[in-house]
Order: C-alpha cells, then sequence, then structure tokens
C-alpha cells in the first residue's frame, strides 16, 4: 500500500479573468486536499462554488493561479493517461459510434495500441454496453451515452478517475440504476475516484470520504468519513451544512 | 410520406404550368411572344437544343464554372479554417475579409473585363469571388462553434493541438463546411450569369441576355428555367452529399 | 441554468495569474491599421513601383480625385438618389411581401406544403437571369431594377420569417390559447414576436442579394444610377471613377449590413438566454 497519497492538493487558489466583463473573479482559494489511492472521494458543494475548477485543475486542463497539484506524486502540468475525466455532458464525438468513442481513450497512446480491440470490448462490456458497439451517441438514452462516456474513461486503465456530475444530466430513475452500476464497475476496478455531484444522497452512497464545498470563495469547509453505520446522521448533518449556502446560492440565481 | 410531399411539390408545379398555359394559350391574357406560354418555351427549348446552340454555351459556362467552382473551395475552406482557428489571424486578416464579403463583388465584373479581357478568365474568377465567401465563412463558423467540451475530452485523452485539430474540430465542423458549400453553389450561379453578361459572347448567360434582346423571350425563359432546374439538382447533390459524409449530423433548417 | 456568471459565449478561460486584460481597442485598431497598410501598399505598388498600367488601375489618390469630382459637380447626388429610390422601393415592397408570405407559409400547414419548397428552390437559383426577360417586359429604365430588387429581398425574408413562424414553440401558442387568445391575437402576440428576430435575420440576408439586383440591373440595361457609373466610367477607361463608385457601394453594403446586425442583436437577444 502507498503511504502518500495519490492526489496531493496544496494551497490550490485560480482566479478567472471574465473577458466579457474585464473583471477577475476568485473561483476557488486556499483549497488542500489528499485522495488516497483506490478511495472513492466524493465532492459536494453549491451551485458555482468551484468544484468544476478543481477538478481541471487535476486533470491538467487548467493552470491554477497558484498552488501546486500532485498526482500520483508528479506535478501536474497537462493532461496525462493517469487520469481520466468522465464528463456531465458526456462529451461523445457525435460522428464516431460507441466503440470509436472508446477507441479515442486509446488513440493518443501508442504503448497501447496491441490488443486495443480486446480492451475496448472488455471496457463496453464492463458498463453494459455490448450490442450497442455500432451506436452513434444520438441513438442512445442520456444514461447509455454516459456509459460510453464512462467506457472510455476505463479503456486506457487509468489510475484516478475524475467524475463531474456524470449523472447530472440522466433522468432520475435512470440515475439510481446507475449509480448502483458506477459503484460495481468502480469497486470492479479498484480506481481512485474524485465524484463531484449535487446530491447528498450520492455523496452518502458512493463515498468513501465527502469533501464539503462552501462558496464566497470556494473552498473546502470540512471533509467527512462515510461508514456503514453513521450514513444516516451525516444525511442531516451534511443538509444542514449545505442549507444556508444553497439557499444563498438560489437567492443569487433570483436576482 | 416524404415521398408523398415530393409528388404534391411535382404535381403542384405541374399545375402552375398548367394554369400559365391556360392563360395564355386558351384565354389569351397575354400576347403569346411578349409572355409565352409553356408550350412554346418547351419548342425554344427543343429547338436550341437541336440546333446545338444550347449544347455549345453550356459547355462553355460548366467549363468555367466547374473552376471557379473548384478554386473557391480549394481556398475558401483553408481560409475559413486559419480564420476560425487562430485569433491572430482573425483578428489582421479578418477586418479586409468581412469588408470583401458584406461589399457587392460583382460590380468589379466591369472591371474584371476591362484587366482580363473578354475570354473565361473574368468569368471564372467573379464565380470563384462570389463562391469563396460563404465557403470560407460556414467553415469559419463551424470551426469557431466545436462545443468546447469535446476539446477538453480530447486534450483529457492525450491530444495535442494537431490532434485536437484533426480528430475533433475539422470533423465537428464538416457538416457546415458542407452547408457553405451549398450556400457557394448558389452564388456561383449568380456568378456564372453576371460574368456572362457583362463582357460575354457566349454561355448560357450570354444566351438568354442575347435571345431577349432580339425578342425571342421562350427561349430566354427557356434558358432560365433551365438554370432555375440546374441549381436545384446542384444542391440537391451537395444535400445530398452532406448526408453521406455527415450522416450523424441531423439536419436543422438552413 | 444556473445562476453562475454563465458566459452566454464560450469565453477564453486564462487563469488570471498570467492573463493580461484583453486590450478594449485592440480590434478597431487592427482594422485601422489593416485599412492604412492596405492603402500604403496600393500606393507603392501603383505610384512608386508602377507595377500596373495606371490607366488600367488607379492610384488611391487617383480615386479619391475622381470621388471628389463625381461629388462637386453633383453627378454622384444624381445617380445616387436614382438608386436610391429603385432600391428603397424594391427593398421596401420585398422585405412587407415577404414578411406577409413568410407569417402565412410558415403557420398555415397546407401554405407551408406548397410554398416551402418554391420559397427553397427560388433562394437557390439566380433570379437575375430574368433581368433581361423583365427589360424586355418593362423596357429599359427603373422597372425592371425594382422588380429585381423586389424579388432579391423577398425571397430571402419569406423563408426566415416562415422558418420562425414554424418554428414558433407549440407550448407558448397553447399557453396562449388557454389565456383567451384567438386567431389573430396568436399571430399579434405569439407568432410575430417569435419571429421578429428571424425577420431581421432575412432582412439582413436580403442586403447583398438586394444589391446584387439592384447592380445587374443598373450595370446591365440603366443609363443611370451608380451602377450604371462603373459600366460608363470603366468603357471609358476612367478606372478611378469606377473604383470610386464601387467604393460608395461598398461603404452602403457595410453601414447596411452593420445596422442589421445591431438591430439583430438587438431583437434577437432573448433568443440567446435559453
Ligand atoms: N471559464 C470561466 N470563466 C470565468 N469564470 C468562470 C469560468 N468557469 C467558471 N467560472 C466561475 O468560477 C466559479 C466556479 O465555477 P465552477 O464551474 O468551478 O463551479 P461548480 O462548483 O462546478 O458549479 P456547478 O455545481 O454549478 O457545476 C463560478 O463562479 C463560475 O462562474
Ligand atoms: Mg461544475
Amino acid at each position: 500500500m502507498a503511504t502518500d497519497p495519490i492526489i496531493q492538493i496544496r494551497d490550490l487558489s485560480v482566479r478567472y479573468h471574465v473577458a466579457r466583463t474585464g473583471n477577475r473573479l476568485i473561483a476557488v482559494q486556499d483549497v488542500d486536499l489528499d485522495v488516497m489511492e483506490g478511495e472513492f472521494l466524493t465532492v459536494l458543494g453549491p451551485s458555482g462554488c468551484g468544484k468544476t475548477t478543481v477538478l481541471n485543475c487535476v486533470a491538467g486542463l487548467l493552470t491554477p493561479t497558484t498552488g501546486t497539484i500532485l498526482a500520483g506524486g508528479r506535478p501536474v502540468t497537462a493532461p496525462g493517461p493517469d487520469r481520466a475525466v468522465v464528463f456531465q455532458d458526456y462529451a461523445l464525438l457525435p460522428w464516431r459510434t460507441v466503440a470509436d468513442n472508446v477507441r479515442f481513450g486509446l488513440e493518443m497512446q501508442p504503448r497501447l495500441k496491441e490488443g486495443a480491440a480486446d480492451r475496448i470490448a472488455e471496457a463496453i462490456r464492463l458498463v453494459g454496453l455490448s450490442g450497442f458497439e455500432n451506436s452513434y451517441p444520438r441513438e442512445l438514452s442520456g444514461g447509455m451515452q454516459q456509459r460510453a462516456g464512462l467506457a472510455r474513461s476505463l479503456v486506457a486503465d487509468p489510475r484516478i478517475l475524475l467524475m463531474d456530475e456524470p449523472l447530472g444530466a440522466v433522468d432520475a430513475l435512470t440515475r439510481e440504476v446507475m449509480r448502483a452500476e458506477l459503484k460495481r464497475i468502480i469497486d470492479a476496478t479498484g480506481k481512485t475516484v474524485v465524484f463531484i455531484t449535487h446530491s447528498i444522497d450520492e455523496a452518502v452512497q458512493l463515498g468513501d470520504r465527502i469533501a464539503v464545498f462552501s462558496s464566497h470563495p470556494g473552498t473546502i469547509k470540512e471533509i467527512v468519513s462515510v461508514t456503514p453505520g453513521n450514513r444516516d446522521g451525516l444525511r442531516d448533518q451534511l443538509w444542514k451544512s449545505l442549507e444556508s449556502d444553497a439557499v444563498a446560492a438560489a437567492r443569487g440565481a433570483a436576482e | 410520406m416524404r415521398d408523398l410531399k415530393r409528388w404534391a411539390v411535382a404535381l403542384e408545379v405541374a399545375a402552375l404550368f398548367a394554369l400559365w398555359e391556360l392563360a395564355i394559350s386558351g384565354l389569351k391574357l397575354a400576347n403569346p411572344s411578349f409572355v409565352p406560354p409553356p408550350s412554346a418555351i418547351w419548342t425554344a427549348f427543343t429547338g436550341m437544343l437541336a440546333d446545338g446552340s444550347l449544347p455549345e454555351h453550356a459547355w462553355f459556362s460548366t467549363q468555367n464554372a466547374v473552376a471557379g467552382f473548384l478554386l473557391a473551395v480549394v481556398v475558401g475552406v483553408p481560409c475559413g479554417l486559419a480564420l476560425g482557428s487562430s485569433r491572430l489571424v482573425s483578428d489582421v486578416a479578418g477586418p479586409p475579409f468581412w469588408t470583401a464579403y458584406a461589399m457587392p463583388r460583382i460590380a468589379f465584373q466591369p472591371l474584371l473585363v476591362l484587366w482580363l479581357g473578354f475570354g473565361a478568365a473574368p468569368k471564372i474568377l467573379i464565380i470563384f469571388l462570389m463562391a469563396v465567401f460563404p465557403i470560407a465563412i460556414n467553415t469559419m463558423d463551424g470551426i469557431r462553434g466545436v462545443d468546447p467540451s469535446l476539446v477538453r475530452a480530447a486534450r483529457v485523452y492525450g491530444a495535442g493541438r494537431i490532434q485536437v485539430f484533426l480528430k475533433v474540430q475539422l470533423w465537428a465542423a464538416l457538416p457546415l463546411i458542407l452547408t457553405g458549400i451549398r450556400m457557394g453553389v448558389a452564388r456561383a450561379m449568380v456568378g456564372i450569369v453576371v460574368g456572362e453578361f457583362i463582357g460575354g459572347s457566349q454561355g448560357l448567360g450570354y444566351l438568354i441576355f442575347r435571345r431577349s434582346a432580339d425578342f425571342d423571350l421562350a427561349s430566354a425563359l427557356a434558358l432560365t428555367l433551365l438554370l432555375v432546374v440546374i441549381a436545384n439538382v446542384l444542391m440537391a447533390l451537395v444535400s445530398l452529399a452532406r448526408r453521406i459524409a455527415a450522416p450523424w449530423y441531423a439536419e436543422g433548417v438552413s | 441554468m444556473t445562476a453562475r456568471t454563465a458566459p452566454a459565449k464560450p469565453l477564453r478561460v486564462r487563469p488570471s495569474g498570467t492573463a493580461r486584460r484583453p486590450w478594449k481597442y485592440r480590434t478597431p485598431l487592427i482594422a485601422l491599421a489593416d485599412l492604412v497598410v492596405f492603402v500604403a501598399l496600393w500606393h507603392v505598388a501603383v505610384v512608386e513601383l508602377e507595377l500596373v498600367n495606371r490607366v488600367f488601375f488607379p492610384s488611391p489618390g487617383d480615386v479619391a480625385g475622381s470621388l471628389a469630382t463625381l461629388i462637386s459637380s453633383g453627378e454622384l447626388a444624381g445617380h445616387l438618389g436614382t438608386s436610391a429610390r429603385s432600391w428603397l422601393i424594391g427593398y421596401g415592397l420585398g422585405a412587407a411581401a415577404g414578411v406577409v408570405t413568410g407569417l402565412a407559409t410558415g403557420s398555415l400547414p397546407w401554405a407551408n406544403r406548397l410554398l416551402m419548397p418554391l420559397l427553397w428552390s427560388l433562394w437557390a437559383t439566380p433570379l437575375i437571369a430574368l433581368q433581361p426577360t423583365l427589360t424586355a417586359w418593362l423596357d429599359y429604365g427603373d422597372g425592371p431594377i425594382v422588380v429585381l430588387v423586389f424579388l432579391s429581398t423577398m425571397i430571402p425574408v419569406a423563408l426566415n420569417t416562415a422558418t420562425g413562424a414554424a418554428q414558433t414553440s407549440p407550448s407558448l401558442i397553447r399557453a396562449a390559447r388557454v389565456f383567451g387568445a384567438g386567431r389573430m391575437a396568436v399571430y399579434l402576440k405569439i407568432r410575430l414576436p417569435w419571429a421578429v428576430p428571424y425577420v431581421i435575420g432575412g432582412l439582413r440576408l436580403a442586403v447583398p442579394t438586394s444589391m446584387i439586383g439592384l447592380l445587374v440591373g443598373e450595370m446591365v440595361g440603366s443609363p443611370s444610377g451608380v451602377g450604371s457609373i462603373i459600366v460608363n466610367a470603366t468603357a471609358r477607361f476612367r478606372t478611378g471613377e469606377a473604383f470610386a463608385a464601387i467604393g460608395v457601394y461598398v461603404v452602403l453594403s457595410v453601414v447596411l449590413v452593420r445596422l442589421l446586425d445591431l438591430a439583430e442583436r438587438r431583437a434577437g437577444g432573448w433568443r440567446n438566454h435559453a
């Protein structure tokens, strides 16, 4: 067992420069976070508190204004094969079939040329999309599209999975089913996961630990561990902790 | 269902022609040499086919159209790609590009004739100038409209700038590029006609001009209708190409 | 949508550690620099290097001189008046006819089925091919020009308006019915406002097409109008004058498109927030 965390975030701050208004916006301030190998960390927080921003920094899509991020002990400067991302809007290439979309996860890594077909078939089977290899994304339901996105992220066998509200855009029923599926798939692969969600239920059900964000400025408010015994108590505690922030955010929305 | 609609349109066009025929030949609402009925137009058409004037002039127009249009695609698509993907290019080349786009380029036709003579060159050039802008602009819009989330996904899975361009942006822009090419076809048709109206001595446009100057309006209208048919066939072909090349693209209204 | 300061358009994201504020005057200044460089190069090529024969290709100074003469002699004003009258009549009538046709085509199913394919096929065809026939029918002068402008305005406006009217959200129409709107009220309060941005889009599309109609009419079969200046000046090797006349057209087109762009952005504002 590795003793060092697989993801280490230190003093992370990100400021956006909003080109349209010319203003600067502090999206994230002073975030410290460690994620252990094999851990399922859920991230909970009100809208606009900077969850996506933090995730994009870990993914290497965004350069932090200040602070450092280590993944597997190495500083993150760009996206890498050790980290895969599942997007809320799936981000599947509409001109590729499911199988070709999944292949996209391998394509840019020459070392995985060999046995690509097997890997792809395996990933598709794992997410339960067998039989839809030749379908185009628009021919699939939202839940199935997200399965394809998941297969794409798993196919190159990354150590870390970053998921940004992966179930945010599917309907409630599919969501329940997919939650259980996700749990099964992640357990089967033993990956380290950072999982953003808006749903307290989801956070409690899936996570080993929960990082709770607060906004203005976006930072981590608390980190709680989930044990089989404390799930129900946690729900209430989290709800209380988020309520004021959520109300404030909703008010902000109304303005 | 689609077939039914197509038949309905054919029937409608047939009905319009029948009414027209009836109004002129039957009810004598207008002088048939002044407003020729469809039957006279058809006779004029077959006459021009038989005496070889139509094939000869059509061949001239076709050669120019193909040359000008291919040139427009070869130049327009790369220009659109560059304008759409580089801020620097769009800042520096954008203003003259937009000015050239906004101005009525056919105004240059008399000058083009002065510079290049009465041959094919000014015709090809005006066809090119008419067609190149819609192609370039749609290509540019296509590149700019690429869903940023797809680009992010590509980067996550290890694509560099060039790969993002080849594997994501180009494909995402393809339907719009083809839309631009379709609009380019329509504009190129205008170019053909203008090029032959002004300083022309051959071609379908010239023939229309000549025949109506001789008050052979049946021939002029026959040729005009022929242009309508050609334009629609060409547009349909490009749409078909788009359906084949970009089957994932659910066609909107355009 | 959520309450974030969600940008309507994809923003260029730069975390601000490295970012500098993009300079507000960057774009217009580059455009101005473009213009200066362009005119300077043109001048050098024609006057200093004599790359082309100045009779065939005037220098910027020649063009400016010709323009000044055209203006001071009152020639330009006269021709411009003729052009403007033809264009305004044709464009105005064409726009009105286009809106009415478009609204009907977009909202009546049978009209949609009958007219839409015809409109599309007319949009695809070079209507200016009618010019010689129109001249035969209406004689030389403003008649054929106004008709050409009319046709080349009406088609795009009708097409765009029909598209907008046909896409009116059915739930909005249902809502209006629920609140007691009759047929007429549905038109005036729902379909028309819904179609307004599309109408403006059509009007904008019609600027270049109507200009083409106007120019072809004036260049091919008319003794007056700015287009006729181009033809006559070129025939007499007065290329400076031809350039000046083209310049007038360029400015007019650019200004018109800009105005309609602005109007489109105003009227279409609500569309972007969906
Ligand atoms: N590209 C950008 N340009 C400018 N500001 C941005 C940009 N992206 C995000 N922001 C701002 O940064 C803050 C954090 O955004 P972020 O997307 O990280 O929030 P989030 O927690 O993921 O929200 P949500 O739960 O709604 O997805 C928000 O206030 C947002 O408006
Ligand atoms: Mg987010």
